[in-house]
């Protein structure tokens, strides 16, 4: 297991700068996931700590040692790809074996070939492919192959272990099962990790730290939970959640519990720290926590609407409406299938105080809440 | 919407009726349709087919005709001799000559065109930036496209034992010049060289092409697997590359087998001599030529030709069965 250190890390290539200026600390035996959307250079970021990319500018440190110019091989690191990348002309076995074939020292070649077969066996029977060993990729289902692509990086025990979009190309179902293994096997063998995902759902399940990037810069960095429920931007408010937070510009946060600044009544309660005047703001609101108020009811914060679209997801329902006196804005409520709203209805939705989100329109960071943590190290 | 009372039983499904298929009422019946897809498709082969028709397969189907008969080009008189021809060619020893130094030049091609090929190529992919990589491909392929008779005039010159740039770069580092194609020694080797130089384009491109189908990940895992460069070629890239090897060994072995066209310009051209010295240079596919054009024995110079059509499908075939255990298809 090792710490890993980045300090302001830069990619370029030419003029166009792909990540930019990244800090980030791993402790040992921590599971980081990089989260954001396609292009925000978090493959980049991941293959600079494997050493298949160049570091145009900053530093990384694998336990105090600096790696920029370390070749792969020797920064003790396993990876798995997208696409599984299993050598097709190998047995399951072969692929296991070959790293540590690769690494074999000089001395008693068939004592270090008992040594291996131990091991592939060990690793095999952990990830339940044991029963395969003799099969080439392209006769395992899709499963056997996550799992034959994690075992051949497990089983040379690296000291960081990096994963890039590792579920991206199974079912749902199958995902589903694959990620609970993963983080099951992360406790059985706590090594630290760095997983490249843009599925938030995978993100929020399996990260004990959570790094959303956007740009090729870290927005926020924290516990799943905390990122969710706290986002420090805009963006990683309207990225994380499925559907995402509504999100509001106001051209300045009402002054009187009765005023309404295009549709949406904020209330004193709601506006929280944030001073009126100070410019324009950003409201947010999740979907889930928006409810249906009735004619005269007190909320904290309130948005006059008509229904436009309800869309039924079994388990509840998501109502898509056009706010009152707003020509554009729309948000999203998620509700229980027993609303029984349809298109046309006017109706008013509601939230408590401390679900309302304050951001400054013109950064797009928090306003009002402090943020638990701001520092984009994640160390404990 | 359909009742459980109105709902069909299940596994007697009712005819679609019409107006339920309105985009079927004007397709033609799928027999017919089928005929008229043949048609296109016979259509569209037809310039071509033609082509291949009256230029290579009716010439073919002639040469094995001609191969059974007593046959000249002036001559009206055609006699059927049977196995006549095949006899007097195998009593040769000229013709057993000629095959073997087709089979010695076949052997050297083969090696070393896959070698020097898939060398350049890697260095090509490797040492070579994208912006200039074109410049160097083309230039690597230029001579394939010149036409082998020029390239062939410039060796002979460059083979000129007085004042050819061969003796002149052997003489500059010390070493003693050579009499190249004046020469029984060197005469074959020099015919080698030239073309090794003029196909080298052709089976680098396909070298690349089959380079740049290994993806890049393997390759990647392998060095963060801890193999070293010679590793990741001999275990990674060699065999996932082995079709393309296959499918370069094939056509090397048929070119080298066919090769004609540098060996008459180089040896002889024109003036005559062409497989000399001491015909030392004579492949199969030269001796069919002075067999057929200089000596008028067109039914020997056609079952010489069978003969050669023979080894080489002989060869292929041997490949192939070969390829099954050591080349791997994805």
């Amino acid at each position: 297991m090792a710490r890993v250190e980045l300090h302001n890390i830069v990619k370029s290539y030419g003029d166009q700068r792909v990540v930019n200026g990244i800090d980030l600390v791993i402790e040992e035996g921590q599971f980081v996931v990089l989260l954001g959307p396609s292009g925000c250079g978090k493959t980049t970021t991941l293959r600079m700590i494997a050493g298949l990319e160049q570091i145009t500018d900053g530093e990384m440190y694998f336990d105090g040692r600096l790696m920029n110019h370390e070749a792969p091989e020797r920064r003790g690191v396993g990876m798995v790809f997208q696409n599984y990348a299993l050598y097709p002309h190998m047995t399951v076995a072969d692929n296991l074996s070959f790293g540590l074939e690769s690494q074999r020292r000089r001395g008693s070649r068939r004592k270090a070939r008992a040594q291996e077969r131990a091991r592939v066996l060990q690793v095999a029977r952990l990830l339940e492919i044991d029963h395969v060993l003799d099969h080439r990729p392209k006769e395992l289902s899709g499963g056997q192959r996550q799992r034959a692509a994690l075992g051949r990086a497990l089983v040379r025990e690296p000291d960081v272990f990096l994963l890039d979009e590792p579920l991206s190309n199974l079912d749902a179902n199958l995902r589903e099962k694959m990620r609970m293994e993963l983080s099951r096997l992360h406790d059985e063998m706590p090594v630290t990790t760095v997983y490249v995902t843009h599925d938030q759902g995978e993100a929020l399940t399996l990260a004990d730290q959570l790094v959303v990037m956007h740009e090729g810069k870290i927005c926020q960095a924290g516990q799943p939970g905390e990122v969710y429920s706290a986002p420090g931007t805009t963006f990683v408010a309207g990225f994380l959640g499925s559907p995402g937070m509504n999100l509001w510009e106001l051209p300045g946060a009402p002054s009187s519990d009765a005023g309404a600044s295009r549709g949406v009544h904020l209330s004193g309660e709601a506006r929280g720290e944030h001073v009126p005047g100070e410019g324009p703001v950003v409201v947010g609101v999740r979907p889930e926590h928006l409810k249906l108020v009735a004619e005269g009811e007190h909320c904290p914060a309130r948005v006059d609407c008509r229904v436009d679209v309800v869309e039924n997801l079994g388990s509840h329902v998501l109502v898509h409406a056009k706010i009152q006196s707003s020509k554009q804005a729309s948000l999203v409520a998620k509700l229980e299938t027993s609303a029984g709203l349809r298109r046309g209805d006017r109706v008013a939705f509601g939230a408590q105080a401390e679900h309302v989100h304050l951001f400054d329109a013109r950064t797009g960071q928090r306003l009002g809440h402090r943020l638990a943590r701001e520092r984009t190290s994640v160390g404990v | 919407m359909t009742t459980l009372e109105q709902a069909p039983p299940i596994g007697r499904s009712l005819p679609p009726s019409r107006a339920q298929r309105p985009l079927d009422v004007a397709r033609p019946a799928p027999a017919l349709r089928r005929a008229k897809d043949h048609l296109v498709a016979y259509g569209l082969l037809f310039p071509a087919m033609a082509v291949f028709t009256v230029f290579f397969f009716v010439p073919a189907a002639y040469l094995v005709y001609i191969s059974f008969f007593h046959w000249g080009v002036l001559s009206s008189a055609t006699q059927f001799v049977g196995l006549e021809n095949f006899r007097h060619l195998f009593a040769q020893p000229l013709f057993w000559r000629s095959l073997a130094t087709s089979g010695y030049y076949t052997l050297v091609m083969i090696p070393a065109t896959v070698l020097l090929s898939l060398g350049v190529a890697l260095v090509l992919r490797e040492a070579v930036t994208a912006r200039r990589g074109g410049i160097w491909r083309a230039a690597v392929f230029l001579p394939h496209v010149t036409p082998v008779v020029a390239t062939s005039i410039i060796w002979v010159w460059i083979f000129n034992p007085q004042f050819g740039l061969a003796n002149f770069v052997l003489k500059s580092v010390g070493l003693p010049a050579l009499g190249w194609l004046s020469t029984t020694q060197w005469a074959l080797p020099a015919v080698m060289i030239d073309s090794l130089w003029h196909s080298l384009g052709l089976y680098v491109i396909i070298f690349l092409a089959g380079l740049a189908n290994v993806p890049r990940e393997l390759v990647e895992v392998a060095r963060l697997d801890g193999a070293k460069r010679g590793r990741i070629f001999r275990r990674i890239i060699w065999p996932l590359l082995s079709p393309t090897t296959f499918f370069v060994v094939i056509l090397a072995t048929v070119n080298s087998w066919q090769a004609f066209s540098q060996i008459y310009t180089m040896t002889g051209g024109p003036h005559g001599g062409a497989g000399g010295p001491a015909f030392s240079t004579t492949t199969d596919a030269l001796l069919v030529y002075q067999t057929a054009f200089t000596f008028d024995h067109f039914s020997l110079a056609s079952a010489m030709a069978l003969v050669l059509f023979s080894i080489i499908l002989l060869l292929t075939l041997v490949q192939k069965v070969i390829s099954n255990k050591v080349v791997f298809y994805r």
